[in-house]
């Protein structure tokens, strides 16, 4: 077969892709693609016979010759060879592209034979081959052909806009924009399915290649002189001359759009000689000869840099006013005309004028009459010209008059010295004008160049900034690929290539090599000019300079390479030793920098943090150490004279920390991969842990979350930790910008109950009641939260006493140990989830402010109250209701002990409360009816900012915009009026507490505000009794309180909590008795 | 500028260095013909090594080299995308000063034109005037008054 594609000698038909044949088979695929049939044919043609290639066990796998033959028997209609040609090289680029596209690994047994191996690649890749080419082929319809058949279009209609004879700036802006978009989006996608092809210099190639089909032509010759002297010698200046003749036939034909008014102008261009109408009308046609270039230029920019395009349109516009500014000179010098036509008819009248005076021998008296009357009927139409002229006739008629007074009789000078002075008033006229559009030209053109001096710098600081891009991009590029050459050289020495076999096999491994030994060489020849005659070029040198550092960072890159590769490290290895560990062996060694190791005698990797943690998990850091030692101590035999640094960090700690600034998440969860459990200590320094949940996996096995934050870090998170409280395993450690310790706490609570909520899905039921507890030698371990409360308790009690021994104890020790109070509990005992105040106090930093007095104004019992409405966690294993029902007790017991407290609920279940908390700030809690999770507000100081929050609510609510702040705005509203009630009228919080809670009917719930008095009615039994307060405490709050301890079911809790309330009712009516 | 300095810059185009083809030129142009052969044969090196290297990557990691392309030319795309919009922006500001002086610049030259034309034509028309009151008066006073 021969290139024409008939059967016969054997053809050359090795296709080279080159840019001419991308370029022919984007044609090819354009021109299908844009016929009207649908154009996808001829592409499927391709797409068939490259399949059909692969499919058929005949066929020489990947040949173009191959291909290019099925191509030609598939494609019967296109008998033209160049056509042909074009199907063929469409097909190659396919090919090319699915060679270059992501493969499955293909496994072919060592010793396989060609046929075999070839088999197996078939039935390996054919499916994916095929598909990758129907993938291909419609990406390119897609893309490339769709970009460039857009641009096409466009591109016809540019050539409209840029030829239009008036035209706007903007217009040709957008245009030539639209245009750059365009072409930039085809090239891009040319340019890429080049480099997937052929590489960078395909890419460039075909870059180039469109680039120049769409290179704006070198500009025509700018004619920039105002006159058309160099058509003087042309053709004995005929074309001169020509040029001219065609500006004052465009003028008249202008004036002719409007001929009753121009007529005077026509008359007076019809009448000018040809010196005259070539030397005005000379500037006008080189200005339109200007302009004609320009015009040129602009039609043939359609495919420049936009700039370029809007360049010529600019100038076409300025030139155009010049024309008009020429034009205007034109007009003054008809003006001109028309004067000195008035004056020849003038002098004719005044003659015949004289001629009749004269031979009548008028008196100068009756002259004088005459000139009077003339004046008279002059100065009626002196009003109608303006200021400047009536100034300068005035006295010319005057004067007139004057001569005529004094002159015995009238005479031809007479009337010539009486009407010259028209005529030169009138060439005054004209000079000012001339004079006039002199400066207007010149203080525009001015204007004109400012401007443009002014863009033309933004645009200078724009293309520089763009340089440095694209500079930047250039050196992420390289360094990028460097990357991947690294990785690739590893995987080569280790035997694997990522392309090898699939693209052609032991060849390509072979060919691998062979550019891996070409890109050594060019390094090393690179990295080569790094050196001291460099460094000394630079010096005092400041035009080198400038590029020395740029060349500086780009043999920097290589250099950083270089103590990558396995030979030039072990080259310069100072020591090595090979360690055997089961059945691998390792060959270690040491560069006086880091240290190396292969676990075969062809693999190398640097020990990186990362490549440590590997080397780590084969040997413990007795090993390690062992094994660095050996290999030191080996090469300090070897060179005994050297003085040898030992300090070689191997344990994973530093390189951890590291990583762990740079992510750390993922640092948490390595560090709990490869580590053992940290003790608490370790782990909590700075961290406030919070509540402890237990969860209780499906298998029975339990485990123990720790929520907590550090201030100090701005962090908060949850880890899982052992019973003694070691840490396992970090999950979040999210950064917090949180102000307030209850943003804090708000955010801990947050991910507490975005985890409770996961369980749930999970089947994993979580009891909360828990907490971190640690004992006085920092020991610690998962305790009961009443466990914990009553260990705090102790703690504060030998602190209490420890501050109320006297002075004197200073010195001498007290031999008696305070002992607590007996008899009515002079601390209510808290909720298990109730943290009390020593705890707080000894985490945080007391505040110095107003605030530390506001919280020494309170009642003990208030900010216990306090904490417990601001440390209350609704629990994870329970229904919203249940906690709202818990949330409103609490309100309850807070507000009867004095406390400004405002809750709301709906019978939907959703609460809102409000409160003041110990620092006088505004907090608010809301709860969803569909969710346990509580999300906490803090504004600031209550006086403040209650007023505004509620005003703030209420106008948004008239606006009907949305409240950030709270979910039920309507809710929130009602909390906040009452809790602004109490501001404003504190003895009421007393009276109102028993029945504060002004809340929807939750019939789910048990009445869980009943007094005591209500409790006693109903138990008349306990009435009869009449029990005391610390009775009642005994009999009924303490049982309660045990059963809750043992139990921490939200019955027992309710019960508790109502038997607490009861108590406080008795305790304020025994204190009001006495 | 002579053919090696040329071919230099032609190389510093080729590999992005960030200058102005002017300041480029000024630069080269005061270097010593000896520093230009240096830079000529270093910025060669670095050429061929990024061609080489570019070739290697994408023999021996298509995947990878198809990758980190795209992400280089979404890349590219962007910063052209964002000097075409700045460039777009600075013309169309340059645009509309040019237009805004250009029809101040027409609108005053022809007020200045016409106001010459509206005078001449006047004083012409005044001329004109005067001489036929002049020719009326002696045609009237072909009869003067007699002393």
């Amino acid at each position: 077969m021969d290139e024409s594609g008939q059967e016969g000698a054997k053809p050359a038909l090795e296709i080279k892709i080159t840019s001419t044949s991308v370029e022919q088979a984007t044609d090819m695929i354009i021109e299908n693609a844009m016929k009207p049939d649908g154009g996808e044919e001829g592409l499927r043609m391709i797409a068939d016979a490259y399949k059909n290639s692969l499919e058929d066990p005949n066929s020489n796998l990947g040949s173009v010759a191959e291909t290019y033959q099925r191509t030609r028997r598939s494609a019967q209609q296109i008998d033209v060879p160049a056509e042909a040609n074009k199907v063929a090289a469409g097909l190659d680029s396919l090919r090319e592209m699915g060679k270059r596209t992501k493969a499955p690994e293909v496994h072919v047994a060592a010793g396989a034979s060609p046929e075999e191996r070839q088999q197996a690649i078939r039935q390996s890749l054919g499916a994916e081959f095929s598909q990758i080419g129907d993938e291909l082929a419609g990406n390119f319809l897609e893309d490339a052909a769709k970009a460039r058949g857009e641009h096409t279009i466009e591109e016809n209609k540019a050539r409209e806009t840029f030829s239009k004879e008036n035209f706007s700036r903007n217009e040709i802006r957008r245009t030539a924009y639209r245009l750059q978009r365009l072409r930039s989006g085809f090239l891009d996608q040319a340019t890429e399915d080049a480099r997937r092809i052929g590489g960078r210099e395909l890419a460039e190639q075909v870059e180039k290649k469109y680039e120049d089909r769409w290179k704006f032509e070198e500009e025509r010759p700018n004619f920039q002189a105002t006159n058309l002297v160099d058509l003087d010698t042309d053709q004995g200046g005929e074309e001169k001359s020509r040029r001219i003749a065609q500006s004052v036939d465009k003028y008249k034909e202008e004036l002719g759009f409007d001929p009753g008014k121009n007529k005077s102008k026509i008359d007076s261009l019809n009448s000018l000689g040809e010196d005259t109408k070539n030397r005005i009308f000379e500037p006008v046609a080189a200005i339109e000869r200007q302009i004609q270039n320009r015009r040129e230029n602009l039609q043939n920019a359609v495919n420049a840099k936009p700039e370029v395009a809007c360049r010529f349109a600019s100038e076409i516009k300025e030139l155009q006013l010049k024309r008009k500014q020429e034009l205007g000179n034109v007009r003054v010098t008809l003006a001109e005309q028309r004067v000195k036509l008035a004056d020849a008819k003038w002098k004719e009248q005044r003659e015949n004028w004289g001629k009749n005076v004269m031979g009548r021998k008028s008196s100068v008296k009756a002259t004088v009459e005459t000139i009077t009357a003339a004046k008279e009927k002059i100065a009626s139409r002196l009003n109608l010209v303006k200021e400047r002229i009536s100034s300068r006739l005035s006295p010319v008629v005057d004067q007139a008059k004057d001569t005529l007074d004094k002159a015995k009789e009238f005479s031809a000078d007479v009337a010539s010295q009486m009407t010259q002075p028209f005529v030169d008033s009138i060439g005054g006229t004209i000079k000012d004008g001339i004079r006039d559009i002199k400066v207007l030209k010149e203080s525009h053109h001015n204007d004109v160049e400012a401007v443009k001096a002014k863009f033309e710098m933004g645009r200078i600081a724009e293309h520089k900034s763009v340089l440095e891009q694209r500079h930047a991009l250039e050196m992420w590029w390289n360094r990028s690929k460097q990357r991947l050459a690294d990785e690739a050289n590893i995987l080569y020495l280790k035997g694997r290539t990522k392309a090898g076999e699939i693209v052609g096999g032991a060849g390509v491994k072979a060919e691998a090599a062979e550019k891996m030994k070409k890109l050594e060489n060019a390094r090393k020849k690179l990295v080569g000019l790094h050196n001291a005659d460099f460094d000394k070029r630079r010096e005092n040198n400041p035009h080198f300079a400038v590029f020395a550092k740029d060349l500086e960072s780009r043999f920097t890159i290589k250099e950083d390479l270089r103590d990558k590769t396995p030979e030039e490290v072990r080259k310069d290895a100072k020591g090595y030793q090979m360690v055997k560990l089961g059945e691998d062996n390792f060959l270690i060694w040491w560069d006086g920098k880091r240290i190396y190791y292969e676990d075969t005698d062809s693999k190398a990797e640097k020990v990186t943090p990362k490549n440590e943690l590997k080397f780590n998990e084969y040997f413990d850091e007795e090993s390690r150490t062992e094994i660095i030692k050996r290999v030191i101590d080996g090469y300090e035999k070897d060179h005994p004279d050297e003085v040898v640094e030992r300090d070689i960090k191997l344990t994973t700690t530093e390189p951890l920390k590291k990583q762990e600034q740079a992510s750390a998440e993922k640092a948490a969860q390595q560090a709990t991969e490869e580590e053992q459990p940290k003790p608490y200590k370790e782990w909590s320094r700075g961290m406030r842990t919070h509540d402890v949940v237990v969860a209780e996996m499906p298998n029975g096995e339990k485990r123990y979350f720790a929520f907590w934050w550090k201030e100090r870090d701005k962090k908060a998170g949850w880890s899982e930790v052992t019973a003694e409280g070691a840490l396992i395993q970090a999950y979040t450690s999210d950064n917090v910008d949180a102000k307030t310790s209850d943003e804090f706490w708000a955010f801990a609570n947050k991910r507490r109950n975005e985890k409770i909520e996961d369980w749930k899905k999970q089947k994993i039921s979580a009891t909360g009641g828990y907490r971190l507890l640690r004992g006085d030698n920092n020991e610690v371990k998962v305790v009961p939260r009443n466990e914990w409360l009553d260990a705090i308790k102790k703690r504060k009690e030998a602190k209490k006493a420890e501050s109320n021994k006297p002075q004197a104890n200073a010195v001498t020790p007290a031999t008696k140990p305070a002992t607590a109070e007996t008899g009515t509990p002079e601390v209510i005992p808290l909720p298990a989830n109730m943290p009390v105040a020593e705890e707080k106090k000894s985490e945080e930093t007391p505040p110095q402010t107003s605030e530390k007095k506001a919280e020494t104004s309170m009642t003990e019992k208030q900010l216990e109250h306090l904490r417990y409405l601001e440390f209350f966690q609704p629990e994870g294993n329970i229904s919203p209701g249940e906690n709202v029902s818990k949330f409103k007790q609490v309100a309850v017991d807070a507000k009867s002990a004095g406390v400004k407290v405002s809750t709301e609920t709906d019978s939907e279940g959703n609460l809102v409360m409000v409160y003041i908390n110990a620092n006088g700030s505004l907090v608010s809690k809301q709860m969803e009816s569909d969710s346990v999770g509580l999300s906490t507000g803090v504004w600031g100081k209550a006086e403040l900012y209650l007023p505004s929050v509620i005003t703030d609510i209420k106008e948004k609510m008239n606006m009907g915009e949305t409240v950030i702040s709270f979910d039920k705005p309507e809710l929130a509203l009602k909390a906040l009026e009452g809790l602004q009630s109490q501001v404003e009228n504190p003895g009421q919080i007393a009276a109102d507490a028993a029945g504060q809670t002004k809340t929807a009917p939750e019939p789910t719930q048990p009445p869980a505000n009943t007094t005591a008095n209500e409790v006693l009615e109903q138990q008349p039994e306990l009435s009869k009794k009449q029990l005391t307060a610390t009775e009642y405490y005994e009999a009924h709050v303490r049982p309660a309180r045990e059963k809750l301890d043992a139990s921490s079911s939200t019955e027992a809790l309710g019960e508790w909590q109502r038997e607490l309330a009861n108590y406080r009712e008795l305790l304020k009516k025994e204190q009001g008795t006495k | 500028m002579d053919e090696k300095r040329q071919k230099l810059l032609n190389l510093l185009e080729k590999l992005k260095f960030p200058m102005l083809p002017k300041e480029a030129e000024e630069t080269i142009s005061k270097m010593s013909d000896d520093d230009v052969d240096y830079l000529i044969e270093a910025y060669s090196d670095v050429d061929n090594y990024e061609n080489v290297l570019d070739d290697y990557v994408r023999s021996v990691d298509p995947e990878g080299y198809d990758k980190l392309s795209k992400e280089y030319r979404q890349k590219l795309a962007k910063i052209k995308e964002d000097n075409d919009y700045k460039m777009e922006k600075i013309q169309e500001e340059e645009d509309v000063e040019l237009d805004a002086l250009e029809s101040k610049a027409e609108r005053e030259m022809e007020e200045k034109v016409s106001e010459q034309e509206k005078d001449v034509d006047e004083v012409v028309q005044l001329g004109d005037d005067l001489y036929s009151t002049l020719n009326e008066s002696s045609g009237e006073g072909s009869a003067p008054p007699s002393e």
